[in-house]
């Protein structure tokens, strides 16, 4: 099954994100920030990381350009999940919070197809 | 020395000789032997010369004295004149028998005669022993009129120096000291010396009385003497002249006064400077005094030329003065402190603002080392300043300051911010003279300066808690409630809806207090620009309108329009707004009108729908439509929103540099016009033709 990884400072969310996609059959890694997303694609090279932008220690922005700078973790696909969408890098998929449960599986299966 | 003093002829009287003799005969004798060029008297003997001597003014020249008399012996009246001040140094001449012995002549030159002649004597003997008598007094009244006038200049220019730098003064003291040494009445005249009244400057005579009188008269004119250009007339110089020629001289209107005062001589002297002819010095001696001399002409030149002097100076002072004062009362009005320290450290100018600002240990005099004693001079860290550290002090070691904060703690705790800057002030040959500082009070600017800052900061983290901390949690709730619903059993359905219903509410409250907060306090709301078709945009807006409300009729025209650069989901959010607000107000019954078409260089869409009776948008409404917080105009849709979506609306369209505009009456309907400026023309696109659906 697909490995995904969850990166979002938001507890709630982030437990909510993780059961809803559990739910729906995909492995679920998840982590508080940026730092604890890297040290997990450390050992893990999920289908999609699903990440937040504003976070605490290491945020969205930074996370990316770390992945877009190595080379095994370029090729992961990414969806930003955010509350400023306007602000993503461009390029990047990005859903805006709050968002339906629906809409975001849709986003979820399309990053990961691509 | 003017020669003619030693002149017989220069006087125009004749020099007048008295006579005792007890002899008419030998009297006759004498007077015969002087010959024509004297003034005799004869007295019979002594005592009726000693009554005369006493009680005139007309005293003799020379006294020719019998020595032989019967009452008063000639010695006597020798002792008595020589007792008498009057009469000490009058020159007396003995006039002896010729029998006369060395002791007569030792006791007559011993009581205090000047010669003696014997008789008989030879007449040209009589005439030259007058005559040598009468040049050695000349001399000696020559030496002491000069003497007198050195004295007087020199009096003159002491008193001078007390006027200080009042021109009246100095004009006063002119009159009032000439006058009583040289004449007997004095005025000074002049239009232009910044007189208050027009007339004469100064006026002195040398009685009291006359004085009054004089001036009375003087006051009543329009000028000094009415009728008479004084300025005028001293520029031709008109010098001295006795009562006969005067009266062929001056005018008709001066002739009052010649009468009046019995004035018998006067001088007229320009008053000059350097710049020319100032005003006019009038002098004038009355009744049987004699006239002017050629050297009281000289002395009264020489005392103008002071007087000139002292003149000038005075005005120089008055004008420094002036400069000054309007120096500090223009520096008053400065809103800026500033002061001027000497090469000492001084203070030589301060104005009103820095005294306010720093203390009045900075008034003229003051030493900028007491700066301190007034409040605590520190810098924006906190650290004082130094000795000699200060902006003016560092100024007056050669540095130049520029906007400097300092900031200064008064006695009673009040802190305010200054802005100093200081310059050196160097002379022209590069000497150190001293230096300027400014000092503004910036306390107001640093206080608004930091009231601005933490709206901005209030501004940005409110912001931040639309845009980002309220979505969060609203997140959560959403996407909880869609993995609920997906769990729910059919009895929770409809309660698990109402919790996604109303969220959804929330977040649309959430957008629209964000854009009214950019738009009001963050400077519009922003704008993510793509080419857009603008019919495509309507006609998918109206796809989902129709999807939601399935009964509804539309009638759209949508004429071609050009691809413009916009916010293409912003502009769907105002058509979306626009078009929902027909279909929710609108008859149910008549099709919503949507128009897309251009007009000039213009892109114009129109929304239009018919009104329920008594459903049109009332007058007062339509005037604040696009204000934020307005209601509907069904008041039972309150709950729905915030009253945001119009005003938010004509915000995106002004932020596209277009306007929004509406019509609404009960039999026109309402109509919406959306106006968007062309702003470039690119191909057209191809563009689906209207119709109706």
């Amino acid at each position: 099954m697909s490995q995904i990884l969850i990166v979002e400072d938001d507890p709630d969310t982030r437990e909510i994100l993780c059961e809803l996609l559990s739910e729906e059959g995909y492995d679920v890694r998840s982590a508080a920030h940026g730092c604890e997303a890297l040290a997990v694609l450390a050992t893990q090279t999920p289908a999609l990381v699903v990440l937040d932008l504003y976070m605490p220690v290491m945020n969205g922005w930074d996370l990316l350009a770390a992945m877009h700078g190595d080379d095994r973790l370029r090729t992961i696909p990414t969806l930003v999940l955010t509350s400023a969408p306007s602000q993503a890098p461009p390029g990047t998929a990005v859903i805006a919070k709050p968002q339906e449960i629906g809409v975001f599986l849709k986003a979820v299966r399309a990053a990961i197809a691509r | 020395m003017p020669e003619n003093l030693l002149d017989p002829c220069a006087d125009s009287v004749l020099p007048s000789i008295w006579i005792a003799d007890d002899s008419p005969l030998e009297a006759q004798l004498i007077v015969h032997a002087l010959g024509p060029n004297y003034r005799t008297q004869i007295f019979s003997d002594g005592s009726s010369l000693l009554e005369r001597i006493v009680r005139t003014d007309d005293r003799p020249k020379v006294l020719l004295l019998d020595w032989v008399m019967p009452d008063i012996s000639g010695e006597e009246v020798c002792h008595f004149l020589r007792a008498a001040p009057e009469t000490a140094s009058l020159p007396i001449i003995l006039v002896t028998a010729s029998r006369i012995s060395v002791d007569d002549v030792v006791a007559g030159l011993s009581a205090g005669a000047d010669d003696y002649v014997s008789k008989p004597f030879a007449p040209e003997e009589l005439r030259a022993r007058v005559e040598a008598i009468l040049r050695a007094q000349r001399l000696r009244d020559l030496m002491q009129r000069q003497s007198e006038r050195l004295a007087l200049t020199a009096l003159l220019a002491k008193r001078l120096m007390t006027a200080g730098p009042s021109v009246t003064a100095v004009l006063d003291i002119l009159c009032s000291t000439l006058v009583p040494a040289v004449g007997d009445a004095g005025l000074v005249w002049s239009e232009e010396l910044g007189l208050a009244r027009p007339g004469f400057a100064a006026l002195a005579h040398r009685k009291p009385e006359a004085e009054a009188r004089l001036r009375r008269l003087l006051l009543t004119g329009s000028g000094p003497i009415p009728g008479v250009n004084l300025t005028g007339m001293a520029s031709q110089i008109l010098r001295f002249v006795s009562r006969s020629e005067s009266e062929a001289v001056i005018p008709p209107a001066l002739r009052p006064y010649m009468d009046e005062f019995a004035i018998s001589s006067l001088i007229l002297l320009p008053l000059r400077d350097r710049s020319g002819v100032r005003g006019t010095l009038l002098m004038w001696r009355e009744g049987g005094r004699e006239s002017f001399a050629a050297d009281d002409l000289a002395l009264l030149e020489t005392c103008l030329d002071y007087c000139a002097l002292s003149l000038e100076n005075a005005q120089l002072y008055a004008a420094e003065q002036r400069m000054h004062a309007r120096l500090d009362a223009t520096l008053d009005q400065f809103p800026v402190g500033v002061l001027v320290a000497d090469e000492q450290g001084r203070t030589c100018l301060s104005n009103q603002m820095s005294r306010e600002l720093l203390g009045t240990t900075v008034e003229s005099g003051g030493h900028l080392s007491q700066l301190g004693q007034g409040g605590q001079f520190t810098r924006p860290t906190g650290e004082l300043y130094a000795l000699g550290e200060m902006p003016i002090e560092r100024a007056l070691a050669g540095e130049v300051v520029r906007g400097e904060e300092l900031i200064v703690r008064w006695p009673g705790g009040a802190l305010r911010t200054l802005r100093a800057s200081g310059t050196p002030v160097v002379s022209q040959a590069g000497m150190r003279l001293g230096g300027v500082a400014a000092f503004e009070d910036i306390s107001e600017q640093k206080i608004a300066a930091r009231e601005r800052e933490q709206l901005a900061q209030f501004q940005s983290q409110f912001l931040g808690i639309l845009g980002h901390d309220l979505r969060n949690p609203l997140n959560a709730i959403t996407m909880a409630t869609g993995l609920l619903a997906r769990r729910a059993g059919p009895d929770d359905t409809r309660l698990i809806g109402r919790i996604a219903a109303s969220s959804d509410r929330m977040r649309r409250m959430i957008d629209q207090l964000l854009d009214l907060t950019q738009a009001r306090l963050g400077g519009g709301i922003p704008l993510t620009t793509q080419p857009v078709n603008l019919g495509e945009v309507i006609r998918n807006v109206i796809d989902e309108l129709q999807t939601a409300h399935p009964g509804r009729r539309f009638d759209i025209v949508l004429e071609p329009v050009p691809v413009e650069v916009w916010d293409q989901g912003r502009l769907e959010q105002v058509l979306s707004n626009v078009i929902n607000n027909a279909v929710v107000y609108g008859r149910a019954d008549q099709a919503v009108r949507v128009r897309l078409f251009v007009e000039g260089s213009e892109i114009i869409c129109e929304v239009h729908n018919e009104n329920q009776e008594g459903r049109e948008i009332p007058p007062e409404l339509l005037a604040t439509l696009f204000e934020p917080f307005r209601r509907g105009r069904n008041e039972h849709q309150r709950s729905h929103g915030l009253g945001l979506g119009l005003f938010i609306a004509k915000e995106i369209v002004a932020a596209h540099h277009g306007q929004i505009e509406v019509r609404s009456s009960a039999k026109g309907g309402t109509t919406f016009r959306i106006i968007l400026p062309i702003v470039q023309v690119p191909a057209l696109p191809p563009s689906p033709t209207g119709g109706v659906t």
